[in-house]
């Protein structure tokens, strides 16, 4: 049987909202994960949270302006990186 | 009655006056009581409870969801959030080890879980994302009201329709969630011990008409269900069990609110001339075409200004000029022949999703936005003055661009209306040829060089908010200094000033549409500055209308004289208030 180790995607974002990564954007992001088979990962000043856990991620206490990592492992973990990705580049639908 | 009467002093959040009996509401908090557990078989019991009650909170969720989901896509986000934490390992699972390995009952089991989520709340150091553990207390609330027995004699999810009579709803805070559940038709006021001016109760009221008072600390130590209540929601003030010639009194004082609102309403067609005779428009301000039908009962004499970002900002893609002129017509047809001012896309390039590289501005309000956008764009910004002048072949249409700082801006402005009108030529499409032509005001720049720029528009529309906004060097959502954010600051009333003497001289309209222009305040104000139009929100067309009829231009000429005169905002408040404040309308 041929080893492989799993896929791993890691991207940078910036949370843009000016609420930032409050109850309704942490649901949008854990629901879009939970869409994929990958796991997610959020980090935010070496802790990083299970991103498909609501609570997890408001855990995090991200505001606006903070510097996030997205971190996906799994088959599809480019394209879950990418979906949640652009809630960040959309600012989950916020000022 | 034995009870005294009391009286105490809120934040006025709704007018009108209530008076009723009253209905408290205990919550959001729930009294949650200790149980130990002590057969074995009780526990699997207590589990299959609790599952119950998870079921139901959930069945409750998602048919408020569905109910909200068609119109009301920002509530039914709050339950799809809300779902997400009923279900959160956190809660659920959590809940149920703690009845397994404790043997406690399953309410008390909710709120230990609630508490190690409210701990790791309490590191969080962002100060909004750290008071949304009010969602989570939300939810608890919620699955503890489901919770079947003894302890909550199964008030399950209506805990606020008992009421068979109408009332007044006494509550420490009203959350979304309350006021979907409430019998609207069944409540003649509000009154919460938490709240402020713009909070949730504060618009929920505002919007159905009916009065409230809030921020009204300890209220609930005082009132008791059943208790007779007066809110007077046009002093903030609020009277437990009033005595006989109280009650009289609110009577009476209810009744004349009443008949007064009624005439405004009735007279809301008329149009608004000061007691010596000066006519002045009061027009709406719409930022959809929905809104024609509100703007068009409440009396309005045209749109005066038409925020025309909606289209763009809902499909997150720029919409065809079929699309936006088909919109455009829609709304001149509707009010033809009363104006509609059309204002040009005042938005920047963050909100275009299809253009991430322009999202990283650090400061937007100063940044690439409005017109300095359209002329960067100018792809976008001719698709939408085709549709803009093809739709003034159907009424009577204005065209207004936003935030033109100087001449140059305004000149390439112009320079691409000529263009698409040659274009229009050539293809062989109407549109009106005359078309007027008009500006915002709203960068200080433009104050200054008025005079410039006058004798090339046809009108002038003050867009108060940014004008202050960018004269005082104020954010007004900064909640820092948006204390400072002052309408009646001198320099605002020299600017305001200016800009009327340049456009006397050229013979130059100008309107204001900040929300200065429906502020009671500032009407008498704007009128002795010698403003002829204003332009607000369909609603408070009718009472500014009236507002206007008592007024005599003559006298407001000299008050603004004298306004001129003071140096801080405060004194110019002050007199304001001195002599229009205890006006009720």
């Amino acid at each position: 049987m041929r080893a492989h180790k799993p896929m791993e995607h890691v991207k940078k974002v910036k949370v843009a909202n000016r609420l930032g990564l409050h109850a309704r954007a942490a649901a949008q992001i854990a629901k879009t994960a939970m869409d994929f088979d990958s796991d997610l990962y959020i980090s935010l000043d070496g802790k990083e949270v299970d991103g498909k856990n609501l609570l997890s991620i408001l855990s995090l206490g991200a505001g606006t302006g903070a510097e996030i990592v997205l971190r996906a492992v799994g088959e599809d973990s480019a394209e879950l990186i990418e979906a949640v990705s652009k809630l960040f580049s959309l600012r989950f639908g916020e000022i | 009655m034995s009870d005294k009467s009391i009286k105490i002093t809120g934040i006025p959040a709704s007018e009108g006056i209530g008076i009723g009996k009253a209905h408290v509401i205990i919550s959001p908090r729930v009294r949650v009581y200790y149980q130990y557990i002590l057969e074995p078989m009780a526990v699997k019991k207590e589990i299959e409870r609790f599952e119950k009650a998870l079921k139901e909170t959930e069945n409750h969720f998602r048919s408020l969801k569905e109910k909200f989901e068609e119109f009301f896509e920002n509530q039914a986000y709050l339950f799809e959030t809300y779902l997400m934490i009923l279900k959160d390992k956190a809660i659920s699972d959590n809940t149920r080890k703690i009845i397994e390995t404790e043997h406690v009952n399953a309410e008390w089991a909710l709120k230990k879980s609630l508490e190690n989520v409210r701990q790791l709340f309490c590191q969080i150091e962002d100060p909004y994302i750290k008071s949304r553990i009010e969602d989570v207390e939300t939810v608890v609330e919620r699955i503890i009201r489901h919770l079947p027995g003894e302890l909550n004699s199964g008030t399950g999810n209506s805990f606020i329709n008992p009421a068979k009579k109408r009332v007044i709803i006494v509550a420490r805070e009203l959350s979304p969630l309350d006021t979907t559940e409430l019998d609207i038709s069944k409540v003649m006021g509000f009154i919460t011990e938490l709240g402020g001016k713009t909070g949730h109760t504060a618009i929920v009221a505002q919007s159905l008409d009916i009065p409230a008072v809030v921020g009204l600390p300890g209220i609930l130590n005082y009132v008791k269900d059943g208790d007779l209540l007066i809110v007077d929601g046009i002093n903030g003030e609020v009277i437990i069990n009033p005595d006989e010639t109280e009650l009289e009194n609110y009577h009476e004082k209810q009744y004349e609110y009443e008949r007064t609102k009624a005439t405004i309403t009735r007279k809301a067609h008329l149009p608004a001339i000061t007691v010596d005779g000066r006519r002045v428009l009061v027009k709406a301000n719409i930022e959809f075409l929905e809104e024609v039908v509100s703007a068009k009962s409440n009396g309005c004499e045209g749109i005066g200004l038409y925020r025309t970002e909606f289209l763009y900002l809902r499909s997150r893609s720029i919409p065809s000029e079929e699309e936006l002129f088909d919109d455009y017509r829609q709304v001149v047809e509707l009010m033809d022949p009363l104006p509609v001012t059309l204002r040009t896309l005042d938005i920047g390039g963050d909100k275009f999703a299809s253009r991430p590289s322009l999202s990283q501005e650090t400061n937007p309000a100063l940044g690439l936005r409005a017109i300095r956008f359209c002329l960067k764009e100018q792809g976008i910004f001719k698709s939408q003055l085709r549709a803009i002048l093809r739709a003034s072949a159907y009424g009577n249409v204005r065209v207004m661009f936003p935030m033109i700082s100087g001449l140059e801006e305004l000149l390439a402005a112009k320079e691409i209306l000529e263009g698409v009108k040659k274009e229009l030529d050539d293809q062989g499409i109407k549109y009106a040829k005359d078309i007027k032509v008009g500006i915002m005001v709203e960068v200080p720049s433009a104050v200054t060089l008025a005079d410039v720029l006058a004798p090339l528009v046809d009108f002038f529309s003050i867009g108060t908010n940014d004008l202050i906004q960018y004269a005082l060097a104020i954010d007004r959502v900064n909640e820092l200094v948006a204390e400072m954010y002052k309408p009646f600051h001198p320099a605002i009333l020299r600017m305001l000033k200016s800009l009327m003497k340049v456009a006397d001289t050229y013979g130059i309209e100008v309107s204001v549409c900040g929300e200065m222009a429906g502020d009671r305040l500032c009407i008498p104000l704007l009128i002795g500055a010698g403003i002829k139009e204003l332009s607000m929100n369909p609603k408070s067309i009718p009472v500014t209308k009236e507002i206007i009829r008592s007024l005599n231009w003559e006298e407001e000429k000299a008050t603004f004289v004298r306004l001129m005169a003071m140096r801080t905002a405060e004194e110019i408040k002050e007199e304001l208030e001195k002599r229009y404040g205890l006006k009720v309308h």
